[in-house]
C-alpha cells in the first residue's frame, strides 16, 4: 500500500495538479465563507470548468473545492455569527463570542489549524480504510450490491430528515425519475413521453445542478429583502497569534482527536454529513472536556472540536465512495458523477484498475488540507472582505453558471430545461420538508440497483439468498434495524410528550 | 400544499405511471425474458404508492386547499422574487436558443439584478458594465481556453 501511496503523491504533487488543487481550494474557501452558498453548489459550479481537464486534474480541483469549502465556513461563523455552511454551525457557538471578546484572529486561527489537524487525522483513515473496504467490495456479488443500495437508501432516509416516510418517498421518486430513458439491459424506452431527448435519460449532473444549485437559489431569493440581524465584527484584527493557537491546540489534543474520530465515523455512515458531524463532535468534546461549562462562551476547545470534526467528515465520506462506489452525501455523489463524465467506473474495481488516479485523489485530499491552511492564513485579510457580497449580484451569476454547466455537459439546450425541471422539483420538495439527499442517492443508484437485482434473480430465483449470504444479510438487517430504531425513537418521543394522566383518570383506568 | 394532498397527488401519479408501464415495447430478442423493462419501475411504483397512501392517511393538513384571494395575494408578495425568477429563467433558456449565449446572458444578468434591486445612475452603470464583463469573461474562458462552443443562436 505504501508503494501506491508514494505513486499517489507523485501524481498529486505534479505542478499542474498542485495549481488546480490550489485554485480549487481558493474557490472552495470563497464559496464556503459566503453564507447561503453550499459546498455541494460550489463543487457543482466548478464542474463545468473541469470538462476540458484530465480526470485526475478535474477531480483534484473538485477535491480542493470540497476541502476548502469545509474550512471556509468558519470565517463567517466567527466574524458574523452566521455559519457559512451548515457544517460550521457549532463553530459559531464559540467562534463568534471569542471574536466579539476582542480575539477574532485567535478564533480564525484556531478554526484554521484545527481544520488542518482534523483533515490529517481523517486522511490517515481514508488512506488505510479505503483499500481494505475495496478488497471486501471485490468479493461482493449482485445480492450484496443490491442490499448495500437498499441499506444506504434506508439509512439516508431515516437519518437525513424529520420523516422516514418522506425520506423514503424522496428516495423512490429519485429512482423513478432515473428510470426515464432507455432501459440499460433491454434497450426499451421507458417514460419518455414521446420526447426524443428523454431517451438518453436525464443526465445525473444536470439533475444535481437543478436540485442543489437552482432550488437553493430560489430559497435564498425568498429572504433577499428580509433584513438579517447581523452583528458583524467591525474591522476585525485578523492577525493570527500562531504560537498561542498551537499551544491551545496542543492542550486540547485529546478532545480534538476524539472530535475528528466522531466526524470520520459520521462521514463513513451514509447520510449524516458535516452538518451533523460538527454538532456531534462539539457535543462529544464538551463531554470529555475538563471545563464543559466554558463551552459557548468563546472557549477554544469548542472551535477546535467543531472544525476538526467537520473536516475529518469529508475523509470519512470518501471512504465508501471510493471503495464501493456508494456516495455518502450529495458532494460525494457529484464526485461520482464527475468520475463517470471522465469515463471512469466508480466501484470496488477503481482502486485496483486505476490505482494512480485513486491514490492520487487520496493524496490530493491531504495536499488540499495543507493548502487550505496556507491560503486561509495568507489571504485572511482579503477573504474577510468577501463575506458580504450582496445576494442580488450572486444569485443571477450563479444561475447563469448553472445554465452553462448544464449546457456544456452535452452541448444541448435541452439540459437547461432539465435543470429547470429538477430545480422546480427540488424547490417543491424542500418547501414541503422532503429531504434532497435520499432523492439524489435514489437517482444515482437506480441503474446499479436495477442491474444487480436482475442479475441476482437471473442467477437464482431463490430470494432467501439476499438474507443468507452474510454481507447481504448484514446490510438488510441493519436497514431493517434503522427503520425499527426510527419508529422506536418516534414512539418514545410521543410517550414522553403525552400529558401525564390525572389522578382521577388514573383511578378510572385502574 | 398539505402532506395529505401531496400523498394523494403521488398516489395518482403512481397509478398513471404504473398504467404506462403496460405500454413499454419489448424488443424481439426479449419477448421471452421473465423480467422485462417494466419489472423494476413497477417495483418502485408499488413502493411509492404504498408510502403515498401512508402519507395520505397519516399526513398532516387537509385535503381541501384553503386558498382565499388574500392568501394568494400574500403568497405572491412573499414569493415575488422567486416567481419572477421562475418566469425569467425559461425566458433565458429560450433566448439562449434564439439569440445565443452572449446576448441572452448579458441581458438576463442585467434584468435579474435590476429586478432584485432597482438601481439608477452610477449603480446602474456598474451593473451593466459588470454584467457585460462577466459574460465576456465566461465566453472567453469557455470558448478560448476550454474549447467549448457556446450557442450562437438560431436567429443569427
Amino acid at each position: 500500500m505504501l508503494d501506491y501511496l508514494l505513486m499517489g503523491f507523485q501524481t498529486a504533487l505534479e505542478p499542474d495538479m498542485l495549481l488546480f488543487t490550489g485554485l480549487g481550494v481558493l474557490a472552495g474557501i470563497i464559496i464556503g465563507l459566503i453564507p447561503g452558498l453550499t459546498i455541494t453548489m460550489g463543487v457543482i459550479l466548478v464542474l463545468p470548468f473541469t470538462y476540458g481537464m484530465t480526470p485526475a486534474e478535474g477531480l483534484t480541483t473538485m477535491m480542493g473545492v470540497w476541502v476548502g469549502g469545509a474550512s471556509g465556513g468558519l470565517i463567517s461563523s466567527c466574524l458574523l455569527g452566521i455559519p457559512g455552511k451548515p457544517s460550521a454551525v457549532a463553530t459559531t457557538f464559540d467562534g463568534f463570542p471569542m471574536a466579539r471578546n476582542g480575539e477574532p484572529g485567535r478564533a480564525l486561527g484556531l478554526g484554521t489549524w484545527a481544520s488542518l489537524f482534523g483533515g490529517i487525522i481523517g486522511w490517515f483513515f481514508l488512506a488505510t480504510l479505503t483499500p481494505l473496504l475495496a478488497d471486501i467490495g471485490l468479493k461482493f456479488g449482485p445480492w450484496e450490491f443490491f442490499s448495500l443500495i437498499a441499506f444506504s437508501l434506508t439509512i439516508i432516509a431515516s437519518l437525513s430528515g424529520e420523516s422516514l416516510i418522506k425520506g423514503l418517498i424522496a428516495g423512490l421518486l429519485g429512482m423513478l425519475l432515473a428510470t426515464a430513458g432507455i432501459d440499460p439491459m433491454l434497450a426499451t424506452p421507458r417514460f419518455t413521453m414521446g420526447i426524443p431527448d428523454v431517451e438518453a435519460g436525464f443526465d445525473f449532473l444536470t439533475v444535481l445542478i437543478g436540485l442543489f444549485a437552482f432550488s437553493q437559489l430560489m430559497t435564498d431569493l425568498e429572504q433577499i429583502h428580509r433584513p438579517e440581524k447581523v452583528e458583524r465584527i467591525q474591522n476585525p484584527d485578523t492577525r493570527i497569534p500562531t504560537l498561542q493557537v498551537l499551544r491551545d491546540i496542543w492542550n486540547t489534543k485529546v478532545g480534538m482527536i476524539w472530535a475528528s474520530l466522531v466526524g470520520l465515523w459520521i462521514g463513513i455512515v451514509p447520510a449524516a454529513g458535516g452538518a451533523v458531524a460538527n454538532v456531534l463532535a462539539y457535543d462529544q468534546a464538551k463531554k470529555v472536556s475538563k471545563h464543559p461549562e466554558k463551552f459557548g462562551t468563546g472557549y477554544h476547545e469548542g472551535i477546535i472540536a467543531s472544525e476538526a470534526g467537520n473536516n475529518s467528515v469529508s475523509a470519512g465520506d470518501l471512504v465508501p465512495t471510493m471503495a464501493l462506489g456508494i456516495p455518502g452525501d450529495a458532494v460525494t455523489a457529484v464526485m461520482l458523477g464527475a468520475l463517470l463524465i471522465h469515463g471512469l467506473n466508480p466501484g470496488p474495481l477503481l482502486m485496483s484498475t486505476q490505482p494512480k488516479l485513486a491514490y492520487g485523489l487520496i493524496c490530493a485530499y491531504l495536499i488540499a488540507t495543507v493548502m487550505t491552511l496556507v491560503i486561509q492564513l495568507g489571504l485572511m485579510r482579503i477573504l474577510v472582505k468577501l463575506i458580504l457580497i450582496p445576494k442580488e449580484v450572486l444569485v443571477p451569476g450563479i444561475l447563469v453558471m448553472s445554465a452553462l454547466g448544464a449546457f456544456v455537459l452535452n452541448n444541448r439546450i435541452f439540459d437547461i430545461w432539465v435543470l429547470f425541471l429538477f430545480g422546480l422539483i427540488g424547490y417543491f420538495l424542500t418547501k414541503h420538508d422532503f429531504d434532497l439527499p435520499p432523492f439524489v442517492l435514489g437517482f444515482l443508484l437506480e441503474p446499479i440497483a436495477e442491474i444487480n437485482l436482475k442479475r441476482a434473480l437471473q442467477t437464482s430465483s431463490d430470494l432467501s439468498l439476499f438474507l443468507t449470504r452474510p454481507a447481504s444479510g448484514f446490510f438488510i438487517l441493519v436497514a431493517l434495524a434503522s427503520v425499527l430504531y426510527y419508529f422506536y425513537v418516534g414512539w418514545k418521543r410521543t410517550r414522553q410528550s403525552a400529558p401525564a394522566p390525572t389522578s382521577a383518570e388514573g383511578g378510572q383506568r385502574a | 400544499m398539505s402532506d395529505r394532498l401531496i400523498g394523494l397527488l403521488l398516489l395518482v401519479i403512481s397509478g398513471l405511471l404504473y398504467w404506462q408501464t403496460f405500454f413499454f415495447k419489448r424488443p424481439p430478442f426479449a419477448q421471452f425474458e421473465q423480467m422485462g423493462s417494466e419489472f423494476f419501475p413497477r417495483g418502485i411504483l408499488i413502493g411509492l404508492a404504498i408510502l403515498s397512501f401512508i402519507l395520505l392517511v397519516r399526513g398532516e393538513g387537509s385535503l381541501r386547499p384553503s386558498w382565499t384571494l388574500d392568501s394568494v395575494r400574500a403568497l405572491f408578495t412573499r414569493y415575488r422574487e422567486v416567481l419572477l425568477s421562475l418566469l425569467l429563467f425559461p425566458a433565458y433558456a429560450l433566448a439562449i436558443d434564439l439569440v445565443g449565449f452572449f446576448y441572452s446572458t448579458m441581458v438576463y444578468l442585467i434584468v435579474m439584478q435590476l429586478m432584485l434591486r432597482p438601481r439608477r445612475g452610477r449603480a446602474l452603470a456598474y451593473t451593466v458594465v459588470g454584467s457585460i464583463a462577466f459574460t465576456w469573461g465566461l465566453v472567453t474562458l469557455f470558448e478560448g481556453y476550454l474549447n467549448v462552443v457556446l450557442p450562437s443562436g438560431t436567429l443569427f
